[in-house]
């Protein structure tokens, strides 16, 4: 192996702690820090680590501040030094993997109606409307406590008339087109199996 | 898009089928939790702040005692029990706090839910110590009927029994099976 390519090497390891590793509250890291530590070059680095990424089932995706992205190449110089990179799987997640990491059928059906509904009211919602909209489906105890629980985790926000939008983390995690989609169609029952 | 439309769709699915929709649309970010120094120094302090338990480990039996009556044997195999009991206890409470997440709070249900009925017997069984003990609290909602445990950061010591009340919670094979199904579905 050439220096340069052991370095390059060294500098993709770097990145994957980087990315991976929880260091904030917040997952993901600012492309302003990675390329601090990585170099002006960070970009090919982290190319480079999503190509041993994807042979695992996961990619790296970046997030601007506008809340547009997916691959970094998307994003602009200036967008990148304040987007947020983080990895995500490629494939779909069962609901097994949910389980795994906490989270109920109920946590997942909250936030599907809750983006829908956001969506479809051109990105703000009053929360009222869709407490209301679950009403029949589950508790209300559990429906508050969860919109609470996204909000914190930064898939909603609130403001203080109790209007929800979406957050950045939605934007990050959610296919929302694929989820309006799928809550539109005709028969989801079909089409989900 | 109009959001009748969507709300007359939502109304005809399932929690399931909702949750389901969200599942194939959702890539979450991933993540790994690691030690930090700020953590470690909590934890550090929580160490130093357990009380010392004094004499009671140097309160052991001999060797020579225990083999002289079966009586005093058979006490000490359920000395031994209470530390083995003790570790799992340990183990549940960890688990406990681990399974929570971010919200906290867990139901029952999902928490003493084991591949066998015999497990299941066995987690409820160690579960109540834990609520005894105050490892941890439980949250009944009597209208919905959810049973929900929420973990102690520290054990509280064992409650005041002046202050507390009982919670049957009946459990049989045919809980387990409805669960079962439930997990499987």
């Amino acid at each position: 192996m050439s220096d340069e390519a052991a370095t390059y090497a060294e500098r993709v390891k770097r990145a994957a702690q980087i990315i991976l590793l929880q260091r904030h509250r917040q997952p993901g890291v600012r492309g302003w820090e990675l390329r601090r530590t990585l170099g002006k070059n960070y970009l090919k680095v982290v190319e480079l680590l999503n190509l041993e990424l994807e042979k695992v089932g996961f990619t790296v995706k970046a997030l601007s501040e506008e809340g547009g992205g997916g691959s970094p190449k998307k994003l602009t110089e200036e967008q990148l030094e304040k987007a947020r990179f983080f990895v995500t799987p490629t494939g779909r997640m069962t609901s097994t993997d949910a389980r795994m990491g906490g989270w109920r059928v109920d946590d997942l059906a909250v936030l599907a109606v809750a983006l829908a509904y956001i969506t479809a009211r051109q990105g703000k919602a009053p929360r009222g409307a869709v407490e209301k909209l679950m009403k029949e489906k589950l508790p209300h105890w559990r429906v508050e406590l969860n919109l609470d629980r996204f909000t914190r985790l930064g898939y909603l926000n609130q403001d203080k008339d109790d209007m929800l939008s979406i957050g950045w983390r939605s934007r990050a995690e959610v296919d929302q087109k694929t989820l309006m989609g799928l809550i539109l169609a005709e028969d989801v029952s079909k089409k989900t199996q | 898009m109009n959001p009748a439309i969507v709300e007359a769709k939502v109304s005809k699915l399932t929690v399931e089928n909702l949750a389901e929709v969200f599942l194939r649309a959702w890539r979450p970010i991933f993540r790994m939790e690691r030690l930090s120094p700020a953590r470690l120094k909590a934890a550090l302090r929580y160490w130093n702040s357990l009380p010392p338990r004094g004499d009671k480990e140097l309160d052991l039996p001999t060797q020579v005692e225990s083999l002289t009556a079966s009586e005093e044997e058979l006490k000490r195999l359920r000395l031994l029990s209470d530390d083995e009991f003790s570790t799992l206890l340990n183990g549940l409470w960890q688990e406990l706090q681990h399974r929570v997440g971010e919200a906290g709070r867990i139901s029952y249900w999902d928490f003493i839910y084991a591949d066998s009925y015999e497990k299941l017997v066995m987690r409820a069984y160690l579960t109540s110590f834990l609520l005894t003990y105050g490892y941890a609290t439980v949250d009944v909602n009597p209208i919905e009927e959810e049973i929900t445990l929420i973990p102690q950061l520290k054990p509280s010591g064992p409650t005041n029994h002046s202050h507390t009340s009982s919670l049957p919670i009946p459990l049989d094979h045919a809980t387990w099976r409805k669960l079962m199904e439930g997990h499987d579905r």
